[in-house]
């Protein structure tokens, strides 16, 4: 696992919420999921840039198969969006890609 | 042993090219690809940090117009601030080449030493910079150290060692970083599509004027149909597409730059002729691909746009 796998999971994490949100938010009725939308973009979005400016290198396994599990989290939530699933599902699978990133993150700095 | 022989053969080698009693135009074709690549990086660093202010812009719109909560400064104007200082190192790099070129006359050792000087201040602070790779710092440690003591003519000997040590190091710090640098582009281009969308859905934007810019050879009129609008962020999407291919040819390019280089550099140690082709050939794709993507990346000129003309303007 290179840093450069980091960086590209966790740009399409931010790509994939970013091209969702604005559909996302229209649909939320409920300001609780709003708000936890908003902040796990803006979660994302610092994740990427946190790791774009901390480029050194890793070869931590245990980051290898936290990347692999966000790749999956981002499958299944294209595919959720695409089945036009429950929000609060898709916020869930949303929220808990976040803090894989988040968990990646942390362990990389 | 034979590498010490080597290398001082070298040495003497540009030294004789660069003091006009031997092959100059060799010595003056090596220094004139040198500057010209350090000139193509500059170049390439320059963009990426304009790139990343674009980003920026990109982002800081995209929050709002969803009320979601700005991008942290702090973040950007670090990356700003690296990219600037890889810039001005570059720079220096090639004032450096440019003054060796002086050596074959005599005054040209005072403003070689300066420019040797202030070419290893600047590698010093390039690993202060938050995010920068611990790869260069021994290169670049190295290098300042001989360049920051061009003192006397002897001490030619040891600035064009060090030179090959810097071109090494600005090679390894660009394979480094390189994954980062395509993807701080790749990300303005999907946010910047992500926000024409979003500019368009809020009549901001008449996607339909897109068509204007296709190539087919007549004047395409804007229109503001729904058929229109969705040709016209189908262009979009392409365009972005299109940024982020000239972005990696300018990377893959420059990073064969550097590599040449340094390959120059290591051949003149060892007290080899330098093929300079590939390093003339990628600085030319490096500096074709640079400026196609700036073509595309471009605002358009005042006056002939209509990407802001709004759907029901006249």
């Amino acid at each position: 696992m290179t840093n450069d796998d980091v960086i590209d999971a966790l740009q399409a994490q931010k790509q994939q919420l970013e091209a969702q949100l604005p559909g996302l938010l229209a649909r939320s009725q409920n300001d609780t999921i709003t708000a936890g939308l908003k902040l796990a973009y803006s979660q994302a979005v610092q994740q990427w840039n946190d790791r774009v400016n901390k480029t050194f290198r890793t070869d931590d396994p245990m980051l290898g198969k936290l990347v692999a599990q966000l790749n999956a989290v981002q499958v299944e939530i294209a595919a959720m969006v695409a089945q036009m699933e429950d929000l609060e599902s898709i916020f869930n699978k949303i929220a808990s890609g976040v803090k894989i990133g988040a968990a990646i993150v942390a362990m990389v700095k | 042993m034979m590498r010490l022989s080597a290398a001082t053969f070298a040495v003497f080698f540009v030294l004789v090219s660069l003091t006009g009693c031997g092959p100059v135009k060799e010595g003056d074709q090596i220094l004139a690809d040198a500057i010209q690549a350090s000139n193509t990086l500059q170049t390439y660093y320059n963009d990426l940090a304009q790139i990343s202010l674009d980003g920026w812009e990109n982002q800081a719109v995209f929050n709002a117009l969803l009320t979601v909560p700005a991008p942290s400064d702090q973040q950007y104007n670090e990356r700003l601030e690296a990219l600037r200082t890889r810039a001005d190192a570059a720079s220096k790099l090639s004032l450096t080449f440019q003054s060796l070129k002086t050596f074959r006359d005599p005054k040209g050792l005072t403003s070689a030493s300066a420019a040797g000087q202030s070419l290893g201040e600047s590698l010093k602070g390039i690993s202060k910079i938050p995010g920068a790779s611990k790869l260069p710092e021994d290169e670049f440690g190295k290098a300042a150290a001989g360049l920051l003591d061009i003192q006397r003519q002897q001490d030619l000997k040891r600035a064009l060692l060090a030179m090959t040590q810097v071109e090494q190091g600005f090679l390894n710090m660009f394979e480094a970083e390189q994954r980062a640098y395509l993807s701080i582009v790749s990300d303005r281009a999907d946010t910047g599509e992500h926000l024409v969308e979003l500019l368009a859905q809020n009549k901001m934007l008449n996607p339909g004027s897109f068509l204007a810019g296709l190539r087919l050879g007549v004047a395409v009129t804007p229109a503001t149909s729904d058929p229109a609008a969705a040709a016209g962020l189908a262009i979009a999407k392409i365009s972005a597409q299109r940024q982020k291919l000239e972005w990696e040819c300018a990377t893959e390019n420059t990073r064969s730059m550097l590599s040449a280089l340094a390959a120059a550099g290591a051949a003149i140690q060892s007290g080899a002729a330098p093929n300079l082709i590939p390093l003339e050939d990628s600085t030319a794709h490096a500096t074709a691909c640079l400026t196609e993507h700036e073509k595309l990346v471009a605002p358009p000129a005042s006056g002939n746009s209509n990407a802001n003309k709004q759907p029901n303007d006249k």
